[in-house]
């Protein structure tokens, strides 16, 4: 049946309901559980099962549960909702108009000649108004229709993509907007295996041997050179989610599809660039042309001349800022100050305890003292938070950016000048002037970094600085790890500064790092150190529980973290905390029921609202509305969160270790489990979210594999930095 | 005394302005003068309140104004680019039908002209409009390591 939407009753990210009135125009509501959007004066084909529902009030409605909604032209008395929702109609004019033409209105609509019998229509006793609105009217319709073909068009593409195995509608609406034309499905047909890099490979090749089929020109679908390549795209697809840039021909071929063969794959995969061959590594055309930009601009950079006018005591200098200061560095941490002043591209690199950001802060004063600004990132909300704190005096406050709001500011300046307009004066700038400080910098990806350097100009100073030991990037490369691999503009720090009896917890990781097993303690109850809560592997589970009540987990202001590889691990042991809950509880969308004292994590930067993705806080209470207070780290108040942010908030009694970089608790429990996720470097990054209590619950076995085990990611960005 | 009827009072004196081809008297921030117009309609300022609160005189005024590339009553923000290009060929027809009685029909061509090239026109902003997006998207897919061979 189609129908043409009057008003949208709800809009949720899976699903809407919308009301709306068929042909003879009867009045019922749809609800459609598929990501749509529909809008009022929408026609929509509606199949499902039409029954009853009662509204709040008690009022009978027929609702359809759709199973299927495809986008349609409006034709007939359809146009009525359209024609109603224009700024020039109205109800009153547009059911008039309804009348007066019935099924033809469409077509009077589309036709000049009409307008003055459409303008009598819409006001009988005053023609000369009635043909101005008309004509208005005219050419709205007329600039509908355009969108309108382009909607039905693209609802056919998704009808196309369904009847050959299709059903996931992300994909579809991705697949439509690359392809970017009203031919899409031709397109299609002629590149049918497009959907490579998109969809799964069974999907993929599904579609794919379809439309080849479909074509009648094609001899063996199995064998042709599309689906060849197509298996190459679905390979990349692969290992580029793990985060690897290139791979061994060894590898790549176990990426490859296993029901294609691998040496033609990779014979005609080279032919149309779908893979490009690097020395001994085969590496994803895409992610080889971003590491070649990113090489090329940090190797501009480090050809300039340093934009400071340094004196040649530059110690001297150094020695004063840290009697401002009241800082003292060590000879390791002063030597890497000077030498990395003296550099346009440098790379500070710098284990747990290290005191790096002692570093940073009197590098940056320096660099201020003769005239330089300073420019701060990082890649995580909650890093650029602890940044911004770490490195403000009362006297200097300085604030540290993500880099996605860092980038965007930055384009918003380009925009203005550009056009002319004067810019906002808290809009960061970055000229010749500046020196950028990427810190946490082993948590930035090649794209992230590739658009951050777009906007560094000549004559700028660019300063990584992180801790090569822990986990790569959640996206693509590892472009810390690999400048430091390489060697060049390199400061190390390596000496631990707290002591061991304030803390062993630098010590422990230092081991970790470097591929010792440490000797860990047994656990003997809440202390503070770093120790090894022995037990099976399949009482783990178990033992986290008792041991997080052990540790006062109960009460969230304990600051105690679980940080755990498996995503199954962090979702039981979040759900399980809740059990024993009897109080009042508030639904956060689809990830959480949360109430008063509940830990909770941020899972999605929202500037709007003052959050970033891995920011930590505690539920501090529930009004009688419903609205949830969270105290987040760092703030002085509570928060109340925004309908639209409570979606994006997770519980945190548990969260896994990628999402904790860039926090800290004070306690920390890491449950040491059979994944393949858990290596060195996991290990590591773990160990070093706690400030003083780290507990391991599992097998000394599980310890050692984790630290023999290495984090391995394979990238094109070494190749590049030798060119 | 006969109770008047404001809505149709105010839309008859409002054909009889559109008849005399005036145009609707302008704000300097590109707004329908609600208080202007009431005064060469010869209305009381007291009557300003209808152009706002009853729809068929609102929407009345709405469509002349998006004749007009002005804001209609009770929008904020400007056109867009393109809406006041495709607009304004609108106009000069519809100035041109009101100025020359005598030559309806060719009035007539030309709008049929007119509405052609309003449709070729956003047939291209369509088409555009998709392949920019397209485009769009082949970065972002670019920026995730994939260079498609669209």
């Amino acid at each position: 049946m189609e129908i043409a939407v009057t008003s949208i009753i709800a809009q949720f990210n899976n699903g809407s309901i919308f009301s709306g009135k068929n042909a003879a125009g009867d009045k019922m509501r749809v609800r459609f559980k598929e990501p749509i959007w529909p809008v009022v004066g929408e026609v929509y084909d509606v199949t499902g099962e039409s029954g009853e529902f009662r509204d709040q009030w008690g009022r009978k409605h027929i609702q359809i549960e759709a199973d299927y909604v495809s986008r349609t032209q409006a034709s007939g008395k359809l146009i009525g909702p359209w024609l109603e929702q224009t700024k020039f109609i109205g109800p009153t004019r547009a059911s008039r108009l309804i009348k007066a033409f019935g099924d033809d209105l469409v077509n009077q609509l589309s036709d000049p000649e009409a307008v003055a019998k459409i303008g009598a229509v819409i006001e009988p006793k005053r023609t000369s108004l009635g043909h101005k609105i008309a004509g208005v009217v005219q050419a709205q319709f007329i600039s509908n229709k355009a969108k309108e073909a382009t909607a039905v068009a693209e609802w056919k593409f998704f009808r196309l993509l369904e009847q050959n195995g299709v059903t996931d509608l992300k994909a579809s609406r991705q697949l439509w907007r690359l392809i970017g034309n009203v031919q899409a499905e031709q397109s299609l047909f002629a590149k049918p295996y497009l959907a490579a890099s998109i969809l799964g490979w069974k999907a993929a090749d599904h579609l794919g041997q379809r439309l080849l089929f479909g074509r009648g020109d094609v001899d063996n679908p199995k064998a042709h050179p599309e689906r060849l390549a197509g298996a190459c795209d679905a390979a990349w697809r692969k290992l580029l989610a793990e985060g690897h840039t290139a791979a061994s021909e060894v590898e790549f071929k176990q990426a490859i599809p296993s029901n294609v063969n691998t040496d033609k794959a990779i014979e005609e995969g080279l032919k149309v660039r779908a893979v490009v061959r690097d020395g001994d590594l085969l590496r994803a055309p895409g992610a080889a042309w971003l590491e070649g930009q990113v090489a090329k601009r940090l190797a501009d950079i480090a050809r300039q001349s340093v934009s400071r006018n340094y004196p040649d005591d530059l110690m001297h200098s150094i020695g004063s800022i840290e009697q401002e200061t009241g800082l003292t560095l060590t000879d390791e941490q002063r030597d890497a100050v000077a030498d990395l002043l003296r550099r346009p591209l440098g790379v500070l690199q710098g284990g747990a305890g290290v005191g790096k950001t002692t570093v940073m802060k009197v590098l940056i004063s320096v660099f201020e003292l003769f005239g330089g600004e300073v420019v701060m990132a990082c890649v995580a909300g909650k890093a650029a938070l602890t940044l911004s704190r770490a490195t403000s005096t009362s006297e200097a406050p300085r604030l540290a950016y993500t880099m996605a709001r860092l980038v965007r500011f930055l384009e918003m300046r380009k925009s203005k000048e550009d056009a002319g307009e004067s810019v906002p004066i808290d809009y960061p700038k970055i000229d010749t002037k500046t020196l950028v400080v990427l810190d946490e910098a082993s948590m930035c990806d090649t794209a992230s970094l590739y658009q951050l350097l777009t906007h560094i100009p000549d004559g700028a100073h660019f300063l990584f600085v992180g801790d090569h030991g822990q986990l790569p990037p959640v996206g693509l490369g590892r472009v810390f790890h690999d400048l430091i691999d390489k060697g060049d503009n390199v400061a190390n720090l390596t000496k631990v500064l707290r002591q061991a009896e304030d803390s062993p917890i630098p010590y422990v990781a230092a081991a970790v790092r470097e591929g010792a097993v440490p000797e860990l303690p047994e656990y003997q109850g809440d202390a503070s150190g770093a120790f090894l809560l022995e037990c099976p592997q399949e009482d783990v589970r178990g033992a986290l529980r008792r041991l997080h009540g052990d540790l006062g987990g109960t009460n969230a202001k304990n600051d105690l973290l679980v940080c755990a590889a498996l995503r199954e691990t962090v979702n039981t042991f979040n759900a399980e905390m809740t059990k024993w809950r009897g109080d009042e509880t508030v639904r956060l969308g689809p990830l959480a029921s949360v109430t008063a004292g509940d830990p909770v994590v941020c899972t999605r930067n929202r500037y709007a609202d003052g959050l970033f993705n891995g920011l930590l806080g505690i539920v501090d209470g529930i009004d009688p509305m419903g609205n949830v207070a969270i105290m987040w780290d760092g703030e002085s108040d509570v928060k109340f969160a925004s309908e639209d942010a409570l979606g994006d908030i997770d519980l945190a009694y548990a969260i896994t270790c990628h999402k904790a970089q860039g926090s800290a608790a004070k306690k920390v429990i890491i449950p040491l489990e059979r994944t393949r996720l858990l290596t060195r470097e996991w290990l590591y990054t773990a160990i070093t979210r706690a400030r003083e209590t780290v507990v391991l619950v599992g097998t000394k076995e599980m310890l050692v594999s984790a630290v023999s085990k290495r984090t391995r990611r394979v990238t094109g960005l070494p190749i590049e930095l030798t060119k | 005394m006969t109770h008047r009827n404001v809505e149709e009072d105010i839309l008859t004196r409002l054909d009889r302005f559109v008849k005399s081809g005036d145009q609707l008297p302008a704000t300097n921030d590109g707004k329908v003068n609600v208080k202007k117009l009431c005064e060469a309609l010869g209305l009381p300022t007291s009557d300003t309140q209808h152009f706002h609160r009853k729809d068929a005189i609102k929407l009345a005024v709405n469509a002349l104004a998006h004749h007009q590339n002005l804001l209609l009553i009770g929008a904020r923000g400007e056109l867009a680019a393109a809406d006041k290009v495709v607009r304004a060929r609108i106009i000069t027809t519809a100035s041109q039908a009101k100025e020359d009685a005598q030559a309806a029909t060719e009035a007539k061509a030309q709008y049929s002209a007119v509405l052609d090239e309003l449709r070729a026109a956003n047939d291209e902003l369509e088409r555009l409009r998709l392949e920019n997006s397209s485009l769009k998207a082949q970065i972002e897919m670019i920026h995730n390591g994939v260079m498609l061979r669209i």
